[in-house]
Parts: C-alpha cells; sequence; structure tokens
C-alpha cells in the first residue's frame, strides 16, 4: 500500500518537474534533461506487477505528450524502456543480483552506469527518431541523441545518489 | 485452444506491450498530419493552466524589457496614425474614414500571450491563452509585430495551440520586401532564428540586409509582415533558384505578446483556389 502511494507520487512529481522546469533548461541551445525516466529505474523492481508498470509508464509519457502537443512519442520510448527493463538488468547484474533480489543501490556502481546509460540511450533514440519520423538528418539527430543521452543520464544519476543516501 | 490460450497467457507482457505501442505509434502518426485535428494536445483547460501558473512566474523576469517593446510599437503605430492623411492632387484624402464603402476590414487582429514556448525539438508548439471562446479558430495566422509565430493547429475553450515556425512541417509564403518574387519559407532545424527561402528565382536582384516578408499569397498571412533579413544566399550547383538563409527579427525563445489573425475573406479564397484546381 505504501508503495502505491509512493509510485502515484513519483507520477506526478515527476510529471510536474518534467514540464515545468526541465522542459526549460536548455544545454546547447537545443537540449533537454528527461528526467521523467527516473520512473523506469524507481519503480521497484522485485514485484509481481509488471503489467501495471508498463501500463504506469505509457500513462506517464502520454501526460508529457499532451503537455508538449508531440503525438506519441514519449508515451511509445518509456514503454518501450519499461518492456526492456527487466531483460537488460538480467544481462548486466547478471544472475545472482537476480537471486539474491539486490536493490540498486547495492550493486556496484559501474554496472549501474551502464545500465542507466543504456536504457537512457535507447529512450532516447525511440524518441529522437520518432518526432524526425525519417532517416535523412540521421547525422545529426544522432549527435543529440547522443549528447542528449549523457545529460540525461547525469542527471539521473544524481537523482538516484540522491534518493538512496539516507538509507545507509 | 487451450494451448493458444496458455501461449497467450504466458506472454502476457509482450503483448501488453504490444498494443500499447501500436496505440502510441498511432497517436504519432495521427499527430504527423498537421491539417487534422489532434487528440493529444495542449488546450485542454487542465494543462493550460498549469502553463498558465507556470508563465505567471515567468512573465515577472520579463516584465521591463517587454515594457520597451511595447513603447517602441506604440511609438510606431502613431506615427502611423499621423501619416493617415495624404495629399491627392490639390485635395487632402483621409483613410481613416471608417463610413465610407471603399473599406472592408479584410484582417481581424486579436492579442493574445504566449503561456508555453518550446524552440528546441525538431517540432515546436506555442500555446497560446485565447479559444473557442474568443472566436479564434483553426488555421489562423500569429504574429508579433517583427515576426511570423505560426499558425493555429488545435483550438480548445480557453487555449490554442499553435504549430510553431521552426517546425519542419511548416512552410510559409515569403517574398524580398523589394520586389515581387516569392518563395517558400522553412525551417531547417538548427539555430532557432535562421530560416531558409527558397524558389527565389536566379534573376532576382537583392542584398545581404535585404527585408524578408510574407508574400500575401497565402490566406492566412496578410503581406508585408516582417520575417527577417537575408543573412547569405548561394545557387546550388545545376539549379536555377536561390537558397537564401534568413536571420529573423525576433528572438524566437523571447516571446511573450503576440496577434492573432483572421483573415475574414479566408473562405471566398479557398473556394475560389480549390475549384481552380479541380478545372
Amino acid at each position: 500500500m505504501r508503495n502505491s502511494i509512493a509510485n502515484i507520487l513519483r507520477f506526478a512529481l515527476l510529471l510536474f518537474l518534467q514540464v515545468v522546469i526541465m522542459n526549460n533548461i536548455n544545454f546547447g541551445g537545443y537540449i533537454n534533461p528527461q528526467i521523467y525516466i527516473l520512473y523506469v529505474f524507481l519503480f521497484p523492481y522485485y514485484n509481481k506487477h509488471r503489467s501495471f508498470f508498463i501500463l504506469s509508464s505509457f500513462f506517464l509519457g502520454l501526460s508529457i505528450d499532451f503537455f508538449m502537443n508531440s503525438g506519441g512519442i514519449n508515451a511509445f520510448s518509456l514503454t518501450l524502456i519499461a518492456y526492456l527493463r527487466p531483460s537488460i538488468f538480467n544481462i548486466i547484474m547478471g544472475n545472482q543480483a537476480v537471486n539474491d533480489k539486490l536493490s540498486l543501490r547495492e550493486l556496484p556502481f559501474s554496472k549501474s552506469i551502464t545500465y542507466v546509460l543504456l536504457l537512457t540511450f535507447f529512450h532516447h533514440t525511440a524518441l529522437f527518431w520518432l518526432e524526425n519520423f525519417s532517416f535523412d538528418e540521421l547525422g545529426i539527430m544522432f549527435f543529440r541523441i547522443l549528447l542528449s543521452t549523457l545529460y540525461s543520464t547525469v542527471f539521473i544519476l544524481i537523482s538516484l545518489s540522491l534518493f538512496f543516501r539516507k538509507k545507509q | 485452444m487451450q494451448q493458444l490460450l496458455f501461449f497467450l497467457a504466458k506472454r502476457k507482457h509482450f503483448f501488453l506491450f504490444l498494443f500499447i505501442q501500436i496505440i502510441a505509434l498511432w497517436l504519432t502518426i495521427q499527430n504527423k498530419d498537421y491539417h487534422r485535428a489532434k487528440f493529444v494536445n495542449s488546450t485542454g483547460n487542465f494543462i493550460g493552466s498549469v502553463y498558465k501558473f507556470a508563465s505567471n512566474w515567468n512573465s515577472y523576469v520579463g516584465l521591463i524589457e517587454e515594457n520597451q517593446t511595447l513603447l517602441e510599437e506604440n511609438a510606431k503605430l502613431h506615427s502611423i496614425l499621423m501619416s493617415s492623411m495624404f495629399k491627392i492632387g490639390e485635395n487632402f484624402k483621409q483613410i481613416t474614414d471608417t463610413n465610407s464603402n471603399r473599406y472592408t476590414q479584410q484582417y481581424k487582429f486579436t492579442d493574445a500571450s504566449v503561456v508555453n514556448n518550446s524552440y528546441r525539438n525538431r517540432n515546436n508548439h506555442i500555446t497560446i491563452n485565447k479559444g473557442i471562446k474568443h472566436g479564434i479558430k483553426a488555421e489562423n495566422g500569429v504574429v508579433t509585430s517583427n515576426g511570423i509565430i505560426g499558425i493555429i493547429e488545435s483550438v480548445g475553450e480557453n487555449y490554442s495551440s499553435v504549430i510553431s515556425l521552426l517546425n519542419k512541417n511548416l512552410l510559409v509564403n515569403a517574398k524580398l520586401k523589394n520586389s515581387n518574387h516569392f518563395g517558400s519559407l522553412s525551417w531547417p532545424g538548427n539555430d532557432r532564428n535562421t530560416f531558409l527561402l527558397s524558389d527565389i528565382p536566379k534573376e532576382a536582384i537583392f542584398a545581404i540586409g535585404d527585408t524578408i516578408t510574407t508574400g500575401g499569397y497565402s490566406t492566412i498571412f496578410p503581406a508585408g509582415i516582417n520575417i527577417g533579413v537575408v543573412d547569405s544566399y548561394e545557387i546550388p550547383s545545376g539549379d536555377n533558384y536561390y537558397v537564401i538563409k534568413v536571420k529573423s527579427f525576433i528572438d524566437y525563445a523571447n516571446i511573450k505578446y503576440v496577434y492573432i489573425i483572421q483573415n475574414l475573406h479566408s473562405r471566398e479564397l479557398s473556394t475560389i483556389e480549390k475549384s481552380r484546381n479541380t478545372k
């Protein structure tokens, strides 16, 4: 029960932060950090509610889309990484983490970076490609994807470490 | 049958994922065609009021500068008023004769303010605080005194969504101010204040610094609205037309007060043009 309230709060807080603050920050003139994807990283991993996770990620992405008039691109990208998260997590963290039900803060830091980087990269690739919907500006688009991934990953890692510090 | 159900049940997450992604993709594709109304838009009252709340805070920051701009614009308008008297032969003729049969209003201007702006994406949209209640319709033009902002795409009760000029789907009819050569203005996606004007024939004569204005050949924007100045130009090899880089007068990151233009003759004009095309 406490978990679902925490989830709803996270949903609303990340939506609000992204739309009101983050969308107005820009680095290099055109990159803004997508921190609402923190929702995917913070959602408890070892519970059975995968369908709810996928659905709620879709709605978070869709809400962002409503604010940004962008159709379904955020919904698609967020649902994509929500679906891929267990597979990527297993591949990177290995069987031991899954068996012992370790949480994100107990895992080696370098693996966490790879995990965050990889999922963020998939998300941004889907996002920018859907926004462009063609192959004609591939070079610039790829550059934007890389740069945005880096910035968003930095933001996410900082936020994650902030979240988990007090528990230790 | 049972095997099939068992197969589906085992992979239920995948099918849920697939189903949701198809919906998301459909919404995305549906959003690309800017001639149709969109499901996913920011004109609802909830979203509009979130943006209004945020922009109220933001607008305090720019008050001094905005005031200065408004004073300058007032001055310009005053001077136009004074010159509304001109001499024809020996008699004075006054333009501001509103009872005259010779003039009917073609363009109606409504002021609005921007509650949400974006300029960093490839396709940008702007939300303004006027809607159906104020008589705004889709495909009305949105301008400032010195630039084109975009075209209204969806209209809600109190707010409207504008497809920004900084959007790869928007083409605007534009011309050189000092001649009648016209072409299409688009945004190539790099710098937010640089645009490309194409289809100007190579016989056109112009120089760097010349003004580009709207051409008036669309039913949306009247002629003569400033857009920007010529920054550089080239003729791609083998082509007969210039590609001109235009630097806008306004900074698209800094827009607050805009005018919505309704062309009261737009229906008549598009009916004529449509019947011409089907002949």
